[in-house]
């Protein structure tokens, strides 16, 4: 969080060459409470497929811890190189990488190796970064470090060569998309989106160059992360009854707090808001699928989902990394990580129906599904996370 | 015409005790009974709760519980009433 009370989303969204099993790029990133930093890095490894993935993901960790160690970047670029498994086709080891480095508040700094530029999207324009030419003979081993000041609103797009040269040798783009092209998208969907998540615009950037290949068959592995400063979306997460029932108002009333998001996760937990703020709530017999409940809808609150099950699919989904969009469980996990800081209230007064040993599937303690899903959006999402339980 | 108001419960344990299959009722009603009825859901009714009212899941039929409630038994309990409504 920067000072201002500035936040910072990171996103990446990749697919996979046509055929490979495999991405052969790799997207890092970690945060560093104690030090206000933040670290990402993008690897592209040589070739394709599981190869390729074991370059880049070798080469994208390295250069996070090393950066994160504050080793000089020449040096550990070298250790790299020399610690990379040798192609025996190509008889090289070689993985491009892009480190973006931010004390937040202060300077991020990039270095890149062999990617394609970085781009840097201020007051809806590209900002040219100057770029450094710190070591290396020849464009494809050359370092280039650059560094600006960031403020809010700020985005950094960090891209493979599967966005720059999307649909090369084509009859429309025979140079490929290039960077140009890619910024130009970019400017555009700001324009009309101007508040667009870094998950979003990721995953808007990887569809738009997948369709520039024909036919959509990706000739290289597509990777597009997104570095966005922005306003904190703050979402509430209200879910089980509190465990002293004369709380049931002050729970309820939590509600009327300011958040960009409010959830409500359980039927029990919608019926005591709906008798103490008076809203009807109203079952959305449409959203069943995947064999979860249905969820609701109510006045002033975002998503109503049932509790138990649709929570659990949701920590499934979340480790997954891949969630539907036609399922309560999706469109909660989709609703989450379009937040950056999110509040779950859990109330704690157990359903001892669910506990009954004939039931056809065990129900977790919905304690315990809250603990595994903040854990995995802290640690793979990066989200601050707030509990407190009632 | 008097209606009949059916309320179904969608909450955790009546779904895994297989409440989502509980809106085919209404397939082996006539035309005109089926005219009559108000269908709601409910998120949870907090029947499950207490254990006078048997086992999930439930429906309501005119205010009425059904408990370990099928399809059929609605259908069976809706008939009665509009008999008992005609008669």
């Amino acid at each position: 969080m920067l000072g201002n009370g500035t936040f910072v989303e990171v996103e990446c969204s990749q697919w996979t060459k046509t055929g490979q099993n495999v991405c052969g790029d790799a997207f890092v990133s970690t945060r560093l409470p104690a030090e206000n930093r933040l670290i990402a890095t993008l690897a592209d490894g040589l070739g394709s497929g599981v190869k390729a993935n074991i370059l880049a993901t070798m080469t994208a960790t390295m250069s996070l811890r090393f950066s994160a160690a504050n080793r000089n970047v020449l040096k550990f670029s070298k250790i790299m190189m020399d610690s990379l498994p040798v192609c025996q086709k190509r008889m090289i080891s070689y993985s491009t990488f892009t480190i973006f480095d931010c004390v937040l508040d202060e300077r991020a700094r990039i270095v890149e190796q062999g990617n394609p530029r970085c781009l840097l999207i201020r007051n809806n324009i590209e900002v040219p970064l100057e770029r450094e030419k710190i070591a290396g003979e020849n464009d494809a081993r050359s370092l280039y470090a650059s560094s600006f000041a960031p403020m809010a609103g700020d985005r950094v797009i960090i891209c493979s060569d599967g966005v720059s040269q999307a649909g090369i040798g084509s009859k429309e783009y025979g140079f490929g998309w290039q960077m140009e092209g890619c910024a130009e998208f970019v400017l555009s969907l700001i324009k009309k989106e101007p508040i667009i998540s870094a998950r979003e615009l990721a995953l808007r950037v990887r569809n738009e160059a997948l369709a520039k290949w024909p036919d959509r068959i990706a000739k290289d592995d597509i990777s597009c992360s997104v570095i966005y400063f922005r306003t904190p979306r703050r979402t509430l997460v209200l879910s089980g009854p509190p465990f002293d029932a004369s709380r049931d108002g002050e729970y309820a009333r939590m509600l009327l707090n300011n958040y960009e998001k409010k959830i409500l996760c359980g039927g029990t937990t919608a019926q005591i808001v709906s008798r103490e703020l008076n809203r009807e709530v109203e079952v959305d017999m449409k959203s069943i699928g995947n064999g979860l409940p249905p969820s609701s809808k109510m006045k002033g609150v975002d998503l109503v989902t049932e509790g138990i099950l649709t929570l659990t699919q949701a920590a499934q989904y979340l480790e997954d990394g891949d969630a539907p969009d036609n399922d309560p469980a999706g469109v909660l996990v989709k609703t989450l990580l379009e937040s950056d800081n999110i509040k779950f209230v859990i109330g704690t007064r157990v359903n001892e129906a669910h506990q009954d040993p004939t039931l056809p599937v065990d129900l977790e303690m919905r304690r315990n599904i809250i603990k595994r899903m903040t854990k995995c959006l802290e640690q793979k999402y990066l989200k601050e996370i707030e509990i407190e339980y009632i | 015409m008097e209606k009949i108001t059916v309320e179904l419960c969608m909450g955790t344990t009546c779904f895994v005790m297989g409440s989502s299959s509980l809106p085919e009722f209404s397939e082996s009603l006539s035309e005109s009974i089926r005219e009559k009825i108000e269908l709601k859901h409910s998120p949870c009714m907090g029947l499950c709760k207490d254990q006078k009212y048997g086992k999930a899941p439930y429906v309501k039929v005119n205010g009425e519980v059904i408990s370990a409630a099928t399809p059929h038994a609605v259908a069976v309990r809706i008939r009665q009433i509009a008999e008992e409504q005609d008669d």
